[in-house]
């Protein structure tokens, strides 16, 4: 990549041509030699840069100030730029476009010594949760005399992990200090015994409370009704189960059903662990497993690190509708060549595979069947838009291990549109996608799955109540 | 300090000398004011324009360096005292202009000084051997248009290729630093 000539530097060619063409008007061989003087200047500075780009020795260094950063908090990054040689650079910094400009210029421009760095900070607001990359930085190395300029583009491969924000944690800590969390009914293994409760204070009643907890007097007392609460009574071995397919990453206005299922499961972990039973986490995409943690044998930490390192969302133009079902010809063909490729996609050693049977949801079932107990309580996390049927089956072979299953499903149309550009064909749309949506439900519920229909407005209480209510 | 009274001597000095050497006419040596005015305020293109019209203006109508001999190529001596003289302090004048306030000497690298001054030495000794051709020599003799169409050509011919070429390797200058450890801390 060569260097550009600046516009003083096309001044000089300008004039070297000016003098060149006045030599030969007024017929002088010193203009011609004034001329030829101007040229043998402007190319020995040329020269002279090229050899100085060659060992300027530029070193750029980015570095994160804040040690955690959180989405929708602010996050300071400082450029610094050393050069072994007096140098000029000017370095404009892109930004991803997940990221919003706070504060501070992103134009690093002057002198660099070998004594004195250069450096700037600047600040910037995360609107996603994730890993991102910086874009590469821009360079531009100038000759002192300021004719020449070189661009460089330096990829520093600068990675930033961006936490949910502080709001959503902070929300997950306050449901799990105000609500008391209880799963009754029978145990089925070790993990799920039931001990004699101790009665420990009582506070107002929340929706979902049992019945039986209500304290009668108390509530005479104070007109309003009260529930009396009792230490730890059971012991749930739980599994949060998180579809990270690409419907649930589809990210159209800022707003993801992943994005929100993250912030959902861990409020569901935090509440869980609070009230001291164990927590896994299984998350999985189209065709297998991403992370799989037991319960009982990892940390609410490593549940929540697990949680946040879930595939970025992948911003679109716009929501298409739930997949619809398509007449498919040739489906044993299709059937055997899932057999062949199979195996690849599970990473499973399996001889005998139905399209049902390749997909993620398939295999964190299998995974759960193969490493963990029966009789747990599986919360799942998805829209259902992706392998619809293999969900069933998957679903049905939990149940009939004895697991309690908890469906939290998300309606995709409110994430997707606003109020406000919605026409006549969407609402048909929408309304198709929620009668075929139902249709699916009802069917999961006669099969003894809860499910929970959540929209963009529920916080939190809907799944927490409804996992609350589970066995009463 | 020291350095900005160097620059206004140096320009004192070529305005005497393109009097005394070139244009007995002072009045050419107008222009260097443009040049004393970009020096004092810092002003590049006023210099330039400057260092423009004193090179054309004051040696348009000359044929010859007073007190010493004719202008012409077949007279090498001219031409090498004109370029010790007034073309060198020209150039240093352009340099001064160019370069921001304070002057201060950088650090050159060898091979580009050499390769230029090769280039110039080059010219000089393709101008006198073509002048000791015969056949040439009475042509130029004649024609002081072909003298100028010679030094034009040749100072093309040997430094346009190094100013339009493109550098071949890309610089090994710009490496990142470590940032690894703000990655460790988040995990």
């Amino acid at each position: 990549m060569g260097s550009r000539f600046t516009n003083i530097s096309r001044a000089l060619v300008g004039m070297v041509v000016l003098v060149f063409l006045s030599a030969y008007l007024f017929e002088s061989i010193l203009l011609a030699l004034a001329g030829a003087g101007f040229l043998l200047f402007l190319t020995y500075r040329r020269m002279e840069f090229h050899s100085m780009v060659m060992r300027v020795g530029l070193t750029v260094e980015r570095s994160i100030l804040e040690e955690i950063v959180h989405k929708d908090s602010i996050c300071s990054i400082r450029l610094k730029v050393t050069s072994g040689e007096t140098t000029i650079v000017s370095i404009s910094e892109r930004m991803h476009r997940s990221f919003i400009p706070r504060s501070g210029d992103r134009f690093l421009e002057g002198k660099v010594n070998p004594d004195r760095p250069l450096s700037i900070v600047y600040s910037m607001v995360p609107k996603e949760r994730g890993y991102f990359r910086f874009p590469p930085l821009k360079i531009t190395i100038k000759e002192m005399r300021g004719l020449f300029e070189k661009d460089i583009e330096l990829d520093l491969g600068t990675e930033i992990f961006v936490r949910a924000s502080k709001k959503e944690i902070s929300i997950a800590r306050l449901m799990s200090k105000r609500k008391q969390f209880e799963i009754t009914g029978p145990a089925h293994k070790r993990h799920t015994r039931t001990y004699r409760a101790d009665f420990r204070t009582i506070r107002e009643y929340i929706p979902g409370d049992r019945f039986r907890d209500i304290d009668w007097k108390a509530m005479s007392r104070f007109t309003r009704l009260m529930t009396k609460e009792f230490e730890q009574e059971t012991n749930l071995p739980t599994m949060i189960m998180i579809d990270g397919s690409l419907p649930m990453r589809e990210m159209v206005k800022q707003r993801s059903k992943l994005e929100h299922a993250i912030a959902l499961a861990l409020q569901a972990a935090v509440i869980l662990d609070s009230n001291g039973h164990p927590v896994g986490f299984i998350s999985y995409d189209e065709n297998k497993v991403i992370e799989h943690l037991s319960p009982g044998r990892c940390e609410l930490d490593d549940v929540v690190m697990a949680l946040f390192k879930l595939p970025n969302p992948v911003e679109t133009g716009g929501y298409p509708g739930m997949p619809r079902s398509i007449e498919r010809h040739g489906e044993e063909n299709d059937n055997e060549f899932l057999s062949k490729v199979g195996p690849f996609l599970v990473l499973g050693e399996r001889n005998d595979f139905t399209r049902d049977r390749t997909t993620g949801i398939f295999e964190a079932m299998r995974a759960i069947e193969m490493t963990e107990e029966t009789g747990m309580l599986l919360i799942i996390i998805s829209d259902m838009e992706t392998n619809r049927s293999s969900m069933l089956r998957s679903l049905q072979l939990s149940l009939k291990r004895d697991h309690r299953v908890v469906l939290v499903t998300p309606f995709s149309w409110p994430y997707h549109t606003d109020s406000g550009d919605i026409s006549v064909k969407t609402v048909e749309m929408m309304y198709e996608d929620h009668l075929e949506k139902q249709t699916l439900l009802r069917s999961l519920r006669a099969g003894g799955v809860k499910v929970i229909d959540i929209d963009l407005n529920e916080r939190g209480d809907k799944v927490i109540a409804g996992i609350r209510r589970l066995s009463q | 300090m020291r350095t900005r009274f160097i620059k206004y001597l140096l320009v004192l000095y070529l305005a005497l000398m393109s009097t005394i050497l070139v244009n007995p006419n002072p009045l050419f040596a107008l222009p260097l004011v443009l040049v004393l005015i970009s020096l004092m305020f810092d002003q590049r293109w006023i210099g330039m324009a400057g260092v423009l019209a004193y090179t054309v203006l004051t040696f348009k109508d000359t044929t010859e360096i007073l007190y010493l001999s004719d202008v012409s190529l077949n007279n090498i001596f001219s031409i090498i005292i004109f370029t010790i003289l007034v073309l060198l302090p020209l150039v240093a004048i352009l340099e001064i202009v160019l370069f921001p306030r304070p002057y201060r000497i950088e650090r050159i690298s060898l091979g580009p000084l050499l390769i230029s001054m090769g280039l110039a030495i080059g010219m000089l000794i393709t101008i006198f051997i073509l002048s000791r051709v015969q056949m040439i020599g009475v042509y130029l003799e004649s024609d002081p248009m072909l003298q100028v169409f010679i030094l034009m050509s040749s100072a093309i011919f040997l430094f346009a290729p190094p100013l339009l070429s493109r550098s071949g390797k890309d610089p090994n200058g710009p490496k990142e630093r470590s940032h690894l450890s703000q990655v460790d801390k988040n995990e």
